[in-house]
């Protein structure tokens, strides 16, 4: 089963074991790999009030699923410390692009990233698009296959995009498939 | 093969003395999905506990009656009735030893009302009922709503919640 959930959503989760039945930490920060359009990895927190701002970092890999209630892993054994992550160099690639300025490819800015849409099947979660917030304020999501390159400071999406925004993530996923259906970023 | 539902409260009764010595409030559960012990709250005043069981009922409800509780191990359980469970003697239940048990003396560790979390991280419910093997403790299902969790679907019982999969 697969779900479209906004990113920001799993901030808070819950990282269970499924050894122990235990909520070890929960998702501080989702961490993204720009290359893959994927998230690579999670920053954890500790669970109570005045816990440990800092409780390591999960990788991916060592994701057993990622569930509406809770992310699931084997044992607290696939939580790294930070330290050990960069010891190893595995810390996640990452880029920031939440708040950086949308515009599109014949040059019109139409607002700015405030969140990713993830498309989450079992224990993987794929960048499926972006949520912007227009300077008037409305909100509206943009497929990822819309999107023409990204920076930190501009997202550029197709001139095409603006036909297959939509404003729920329930009627999202029709919108990605009816953009790769049409597919020339020159529009139709 | 029973509900533990219906035994939360059901009296505890010494073999050799006949003395109703307490009410099972809570069960301890181990990683092996089998009740390890049972908790009750000891009546602490002696006078009471040397009158007959059944001139007790009203007593042991009364909210001044100072209590300690206690565990008695599955081990020292002779039956395990409709009506009441059977041990040796007064003597039989002993204080939590350790903070693992102080948590499931509590009712920290209780399986009732506790949530139900898939191994693919959705919560199912609450679990409504138990039901276990009254001769040895042995927990045959979990049953959340209209669903039935057998054994071999239990992988992990913990203090966050109790974890099931949800393949057959």
């Amino acid at each position: 089963m697969s779900i479209v959930i906004r990113a920001t959503e799993l901030i808070g989760r819950p990282i269970v074991t499924l050894d122990t039945a235990e909520d070890i930490a929960e998702v501080k920060d989702v961490v993204f790999d720009p290359d893959e359009s994927t998230v690579a990895g999670f920053a954890l927190r500790g669970r109570a009030a005045l816990s440990t701002p800092n409780a390591g970092m999960l990788r991916i890999a060592n994701v057993r699923a990622i569930g509406r209630d809770a992310i699931m892993i084997a044992s607290a054994n696939e939580v790294m410390t930070e330290e050990t992550a960069a010891e190893k160099s595995e810390r996640p690639a990452r880029q920031d692009v939440l708040g950086a300025g949308v515009m599109t490819e014949s040059g019109t800015s139409v607002g700015k990233v405030i969140n990713l849409i993830l498309h989450v099947q079992g224990a993987r979660a794929n960048v499926a698009g972006y949520e912007i917030e227009a300077p008037d304020g409305t909100r509206s999501l943009v497929p990822l296959d819309a999107s023409v390159s990204v920076s930190g400071e501009t997202l550029m999406v197709a001139d095409a995009v603006q036909k297959f925004v939509a404003d729920d993530l329930t009627g999202f996923g029709a919108a990605i498939e009816q953009f790769r259906l049409t597919g020339s970023r020159s529009g139709s | 093969m029973i509900r533990l539902r219906g035994a939360v409260g059901r009296t505890i009764i010494a073999r050799d003395s006949a003395q109703e010595i307490g009410r099972l409030t809570h069960v301890v559960v181990g990683s092996d999905a089998r009740i390890h012990a049972i908790t009750t709250a000891e009546i602490a005043d002696a006078t009471f506990a040397r009158a007959p069981a059944a001139m007790m009922a009203a007593p042991l409800m009364s909210p001044d009656l100072p209590a300690q509780p206690v565990v008695l191990d599955w081990a020292d359980i002779i039956s395990f009735g409709p009506d009441a469970i059977v041990t040796s003697s007064a003597s039989t239940p002993r204080v939590a030893a350790s903070d693992a048990e102080e948590r499931a003396v509590r009712g920290g560790t209780d399986l009732l009302n506790r949530s139900l979390l898939t191994d693919s991280g959705d919560m199912l419910g609450k679990i409504d009922d138990v039901e276990f093997d009254e001769g040895t403790g042995q927990i045959h299902g979990l049953a959340v709503g209209e669903r039935l969790f057998g054994p071999s679907n239990i992988l992990a019982i913990g203090p966050f919640a109790v974890i099931a999969s949800e393949r057959t």
